[in-house]
């Protein structure tokens, strides 16, 4: 159980990554029809997030060590990427005050930098017990 | 075994209780860091917004409205405007103990290209303006030519990148510090640059909210007042000689806002220090409580050759790993909570909100630790010197 804790938080962080993207921590809402700028950060935000919790349930299901580790750096550094994508990769609204500035920025780069620390321990502690195996 | 490492393996030989005690001791630093860093920057924003005003005293129309209106532009960003006649400023200028005017032109644009938000749009003049220039961050040439603005902070247009309003690709200059109040949200501008977007809008078809061109109106005159007046007899003759307006003392403008800060402050001073008092009652609490349940296995730790020196620093030793644990998990815990959301917080509040730079937020951090730790140490004591004093032979003894 103790080994699953990690890979347990991953995917709780990747599906909040995911939902929160479209619930509660959601961009600016559309108005008139028109989407804003921020929009697009948040469907990427979005996807990326489902990606992750699709790696995230992998690497709980499988037991071999080597793999874990391989999916725990991929989860590691695709969440530190997402951290970039509203603001720098993908543009959010003008003004600061704005949803997407006050909400689903902060909280995308809270739950990514979580993410990000959580797969890097978990990829640490794989290799470790991948190297004690052999 | 090494007997250094024994205080951390008692600990996580006993992972719920340990768990327990670290949140006590988290709690007890995200209430002293968390509650220094929201107090600190409430102080910030509200000194920032009072250095920024500028003028000792700012005119705006008679009616009601425009007074409200402008504490709403000033202080959360929502946009308005309001307008007075043009000649109102040589008045104000001809009277005794006025030092500079500068006027001020408010303007509100319809939604920016980007996005469905209505953006205050300011327009100043140049040659007499005392209040804008001061604070600008990233510093241009000295004039602002054709189409050329000025952003607020809270902006994310970058100097040297264009905005489009009504069509017009409006170039920004500079950028202003940031205030953490409404002014971070406004674009400034020449009166010429103005008219244009007002002319712009009208081809468009697009609604603008002015009707009246800069030419002929303003919205505000901030004024200085000369060394050795009094400011509210300046106001007070303003108010008398000059018809239709209402000189309003920067000062009392945001008075109402210091009082609701200082209210909010001294909620968060109580709450700090009754979450600080709380949780040191149960720390204490709970190593006295622990002191009585370990009694035996301390006494056993004193008959296999422990001193009781070494019997106190062992308790002191665990009391120490939790409040550090406690520490990192709070100062943590506060930082991805308050420094990300602080715009959030400032709406929220509705009042200016500033955070402190980071050498004042690392000593905030330090001065919670310093604090949790002495607590934590000071909780311990006691049961420290009870199990280092115990009558090892009677503990032993009551459990056959």
């Amino acid at each position: 159980m103790k080994e699953k804790i990690w890979d347990i938080t991953g995917l709780v962080l990747s599906l909040l990554l995911a939902v929160g993207s479209l619930t509660f921590f959601r961009a600016c809402d559309s108005e008139e029809g028109r989407h804003m700028a921020c929009h697009w950060a948040q469907n990427a935000v979005t996807l990326i997030g489902i990606v992750l919790a699709v790696q995230s349930l992998a690497k709980l299901l499988t037991r071999h060590k080597g793999v874990k580790a391989g999916l725990a750096i991929g989860i590691a550094t695709l969440a530190a990427a997402v951290i970039f994508i509203p603001g720098t990769a993908i543009n959010l609204c003008m003004m600061k005050t704005m949803r997407c500035h006050t909400v689903f920025r902060p909280a995308v780069t809270v739950v990514s930098s979580l993410l990000a620390a959580v797969s890097v321990i978990d990829a640490v502690t794989n290799l470790k017990r991948l190297g004690k195996e052999k | 075994m090494k007997l250094k490492t024994l205080p951390l393996k008692n600990l996580v030989k006993k992972p719920f209780r340990t768990g327990a005690l670290v949140l006590i001791a988290a709690l007890m630093t995200i209430a002293l860091f968390g509650g220094s860093v929201a107090s600190a920057s409430m102080k910030n924003g509200l000194d920032s917004l009072e250095k920024r005003l500028g003028a000792d005293i700012i005119v705006v129309p008679e009616d009601a409205e425009a007074k409200v209106e402008l504490e709403n532009i000033l202080l959360q960003g929502t946009p308005g405007y309001f307008y007075m006649d043009k000649s109102i400023e040589d008045k104000i200028s001809a009277i005794d103990g006025v030092e500079l005017t500068s006027p001020q032109y408010f303007l509100v644009s319809a939604n920016a290209e980007c996005c469905s938000v209505k953006v205050q749009i300011i327009g100043f003049d140049e040659e007499s303006d005392f209040a804008i220039k001061p604070w600008l961050k990233q510093c241009y040439d000295g004039t602002l030519g054709e189409n050329e603005i000025i952003v607020g902070s809270s902006l994310s247009t970058k100097v040297g990148h264009t905005l489009k309003l009504y069509g017009i690709e409006c170039k920004a200059v500079g950028k202003l510090d940031a205030t953490g109040t409404g002014l971070d949200t406004a674009i400034y501008t020449t009166p010429d640059t103005v008219h244009t977007l007002i002319k712009a809008s009208q081809e468009k078809g697009i609604g603008v909210l002015a009707k009246q061109s800069p030419d002929d109106v303003i919205s505000s005159v901030y004024i200085k007042v000369k060394d050795g007046y009094d400011i509210s007899e300046v106001a007070g003759a303003i108010n008398l000689q000059v018809d239709g307006v209402e000189a309003v003392r920067t000062r009392s403008m945001i008075t109402g806002t210091a009082d609701r800060l200082s209210s909010i402050s001294g909620s968060i001073g109580i709450i700090r220090n009754a979450v600080w008092i709380l949780s040191a009652v149960i720390l204490t609490a709970a190593f006295s409580v622990l002191a009585g349940v370990r009694r035996r296995e301390f006494a056993i730790m004193r008959t296999i050759g422990f001193s009781r020196k070494q019997l106190g620093a062992e308790v002191f030793s665990e009391s120490g790993i939790i409040c550090a644990g406690g520490i990192l998990a709070g100062i943590l815990l506060t930082s991805v909570t308050v420094f990300p959301f602080g715009n959030l917080i400032e709406q929220q509040t509705g009042l200016p909100y500033l955070s402190p730079n980071i050498f004042s937020n690392i000593r905030y951090a330090l001065f919670a630790a310093a604090a949790v730790l002495l607590t934590g140490v000071i909780s311990s004591a006691y049961s420290a010197y009870r199990l280092s004093r115990a009558d090892t032979g009677n503990i032993l003894r009551e459990g056959d």
